[in-house]
């Protein structure tokens, strides 16, 4: 062979190895617009892949189609990739094609195929794209770091775990829910080293009224983040006293591969975070969807995402749930030890961790020795709930703990029930039919009414699944007839949030109670609406444990035109007790004496109401209401009938 | 260091005389960086798959701090968190006494509790009997595990590993 004919073929092979690749990649083009122009743009699974949601009909008209509500750049590779599903999955299908050659460091995990490889598994299952990857020549990459990565993870299992409702932190009040997987490994009773997942936002130190703000429109970012469960459960069960329980989800095992793929897309990425609809609870759901196409979830809420009721959802989704287990919080174990207790052994606990000032540490160091093993014990518990960092007691505390180590293990205490979950208990929401019916039916006539509320609990609704004896109201509306025309109907009330927080004090703690509320009412006796702000803070005691009794000290603001000045401020006490007379039926009594601290009148009420729960969903109540006003008095009687739901 | 196999006692044993012995170089490290440490510490620790070899050291170094602010910064630190952090095989008992470390002393000291039942599995014991085992012999040596108030994490977890009848009892020594 001559130089020149050598010169030609390879001018000539290089030519045909250029074709070829061209004619590859206008076949691989090809491929792609034939799966484009089959829809696969809009494939349910794609579009849980991309968060992508449908816009309103009126945006609709105007912006494109879909929207994705990933708001962090990373998930797209198309620059329109936010708004068009179609665009994404045209450069995702390109993208994947790309040779390793031309990524950055020729770094596989860089590559599309590695970074994406949940949309990879879809388009290999759903458009048999690794047939058409092999076809053009492009490779298929074994992103062995990923792989690697899931084989530590050994994953082969996922729980939604959900930590109950913790009122003394606003952002915590619905609960919260994180994922877990269970390991192979740690199957045996080592599943405090299985890991959790969390999504949170990220709020970097941002507190009180900002945070709540920024939490309402959505400014701090949210991400998926991921650290071992006995360290999340320091965070929820020790600190906070969270009790945890665990929803095991039946997941195939390719499922949970695909949704471990897609996890890792997304903690690239970030959401915006909205505490009341984009939050925790909300995403984990449609991430959680994205890998199980035949289920839905999100799309159930479409005003606000409550972590219980995203629970309720996926248990009541056929076949999801595998099995449950509840994790008391420390102090729910504390609180059990306490119960059969001796007096002694409670003082000496109460004064070691408390730290009586009047007894000097060297004094108590001698009562350590003669302490009993369960008063250590309830010492070395109630330390560790407390969490103080207090220097002075930390020696204490050691001492106590040298002592305990020389008396062997103590006889376990008992186990504790799980409590009702929340899908056991009533849903959320609730509409009411209404009957007043006046004492003094000569200057008033009987009135028929609806109540809508959105969310939550009232203190004498069945507990089950929520805090025992508070209340948490969001969006309540009553509307009645009027009683000089009963043709009409006249609103009595939008409340946008009405709170009672309490916990009896008890022999260690001495919690406070309080209440608040907000919205628009019609003072007694006026017969117009105005807004009110109210709320006091005092203590609760209980008695006989079916006998709650609160004492605040409440005040109110309220605007009003038919008040004097328009407007009024008004202090005093308010008294709130509640009869739990069995799980289902409840009395509870309520009498508030208010001063007026601006120019006004004085003025007092009672409430009496028996709460009947006589299904899950289903209540029904009697009530008779007494107001006065210096002078001026009304008293009725009052029938409702409650249906609760989930919507 | 970072094959994925699973949990292997002889892998501890290395880690443990590794940490052991780097525990005097970290020390010096965290002088110099321990607000960035503290940062890094606040998720995965260090130990993760995909991270540097600095970062490990940084670890070390946060490990040395003292267990007060440490675990603070463990518990509400999530910022630098990302999925792909996982406590490698070797670092297990090291991150779990760190997290972990009132709630193992609680517990030593009565001699049993979920959370010790764990460090026992982390050294081998993987029946119930033996956990239980495990459990009551940290808590005879509960005085020379933790011979002051102020022990800190890597003495914990060092004069641990000294104790032949309790990491004995399941084979690891």
């Amino acid at each position: 062979m001559t130089c020149r004919n050598l010169f030609l073929s390879a001018w000539a092979f290089s030519c045909l190895i250029v074709s070829s690749q061209v004619a590859f990649a206008t076949d691989y083009d090809t491929a792609i617009d034939t799966k484009i122009s089959e829809g696969a743009g809009f494939e349910k699974q794609w579009l849980r892949l991309g968060h992508w949601k449908p816009r309103g009909p009126i945006r609709r008209l105007y912006r494109s189609r879909y929207r994705s509500e990933a708001d962090g750049p990373e998930l797209f590779i198309s620059p329109n990739g936010k708004n068009d599903p179609e665009s994404e999955l045209r450069a995702t299908l390109k993208a994947f094609a790309v040779p390793l050659t031309q990524t950055p460091g020729q770094d596989e995990s860089q590559h599309a195929q590695c970074l994406f490889p949940a949309r990879r598994q879809w388009a290999f299952r759903k458009l048999g794209w690794e047939a058409v990857l092999r076809q053009s020549g492009a490779e298929v990459l074994p992103c062995e770091a990923r792989r690697r990565w899931k084989d530590m993870l050994g994953a082969e299992g996922v729980s939604i775990v959900f930590a109950s409702a913790y009122l003394g932190n606003a952002s915590s009040m619905f609960g919260h829910t994180f994922l877990k997987f269970h390991s192979k490994e740690n199957r045996a009773g080592r599943d405090l080293l299985d890991y959790g997942v969390n999504f949170a936002a990220e709020t970097n130190g941002v507190g009180g009224a900002p945070f709540a703000l920024y939490g309402l429109i959505g400014i701090f970012p949210g991400r998926f983040t991921m650290q071992p469960f006995h360290q999340t459960l320091r965070t929820y069960s020790n600190l906070e006293g969270r009790d945890l329980i665990e929803y095991r989800l039946n997941y195939s095992s390719e499922e949970l591969d695909f949704f471990i793929d897609h996890l890792f897309e997304l903690e690239r990425t970030h959401f915006d975070y909205y505490f009341l609809t984009e939050n925790c609870s909300y995403f984990l759901l449609t991430a959680l969807e994205a890998a199980k196409p035949d289920i839905e979830l999100s799309d159930f809420f479409w005003y606000e995402v409550i972590p219980a009721d995203s629970v309720r959802v996926v248990a009541r989704t056929p076949g999801l749930v595998h099995s449950t287990k509840y994790r008391p919080s420390l102090m729910a174990l504390f609180r059990a030890q306490t119960v059969k207790l001796t007096d002694t052994d409670i003082d000496f606990a109460k004064t070691a961790v408390d730290l009586d000032r009047s007894k000097s540490s060297s004094v108590l160091k001698t009562q350590i020795a003669s302490a009993s093993t369960e008063a250590l014990d309830l010492a070395l518990d109630y330390g560790a709930v407390r969490a103080t960092s207090d220097p002075a007691f930390d020696e204490l505390n050691y001492q106590m703990r040298l002592e305990r180590a020389k008396r062997g293990v103590a006889s376990p205490i008992a186990k504790i029930d799980s409590p009702a979950r929340p899908e056991q208990g009533h849903d959320p929401a609730r509409i009411g039919a209404l009957f007043e019916l006046p004492t003094d039916r000569d200057s008033a006539r009987g009135r028929f009414g609806l109540q809508i509320r959105f969310a939550y609990h009232d203190r004498l609704s069945n507990d089950d699944g929520y805090l025992r004896g508070t209340t948490l109201e969001v969006m309540r509306t009553t509307v009645l007839n009027d009683d000089l025309d009963p043709s009409k109907l006249r609103f009595r009330e939008v409340t946008f949030l009405e709170i009672l927080s309490v916990q009896p004090r008890n022999r260690f703690a001495n919690p406070l109670s309080w209440r608040a509320s907000f919205g628009f009412r019609e003072p007694f006796p006026t017969r117009t609406m105005g807004t009110f702000v109210n709320g006091g803070v005092g203590t609760t005691i209980d008695i006989g444990r079916h006998f709650w009794l609160t004492a605040l000290i409440d005040s109110e603001a309220l605007t009003n035109p038919d008040v004097e000045n328009r407007y009024l401020l008004n202090t005093g006490p308010r008294l709130i007790s509640t009869f739990f007379i069995s799980r289902d039926l409840k009395l509870g009594l309520d009498y508030a004496w208010r001063r007026a601290l601006t120019p006004g009148r004085h003025s007092e009420g009672g409430i009496a109401e028996l709460a009947w729960s006589a299904a899950q969903n289903f209540e029904m109540r009697i009530g008779y209401q007494d107001q006065s006003v210096e002078g001026i008095r009304r008293s009725e009687w009052s029938a409702k009938i409650y249906q609760h739901l989930l919507f | 260091m970072r094959s994925p196999i699973g949990f292997s006692l002889a892998r501890l044993a290395i880690a443990t005389m590794v940490f052991v012995s780097s525990s005097a170089f970290a020390a010096k490290a965290s002088m110099g960086s321990s607000s960035a440490s503290g940062l890094d510490a606040g998720c995965g620790l260090g130990s993760m798959v995909i991270q540097e070899n600095t970062k490990v050291m940084q670890v070390l170094a946060a490990t040395t701090n003292g267990i007060g602010v440490q675990t603070f910064a463990i518990s509400t630190g999530t910022s630098n968190c990302k999925a792909q952090n996982l406590v490698m095989t070797e670092k297990a008992v090291q991150y779990f006494v760190e997290v972990n470390r009132d709630d193992l002393s609680r517990e030593m000291a009565k001699g049993e509790g979920e959370k010790l039942q764990t460090l026992a599995s982390l050294y081998g014991c993987e029946t119930n009997a033996s956990r239980a085992q495990f459990s009551k012999a940290a808590q005879a040596a509960y005085a020379r595990i933790l011979p002051t108030s102020t022990t800190a994490v890597d003495e914990m977890v060092k004069n641990l590993n000294q104790e032949k009848s309790v990491i004995g009892v399941c084979g690891t020594i």
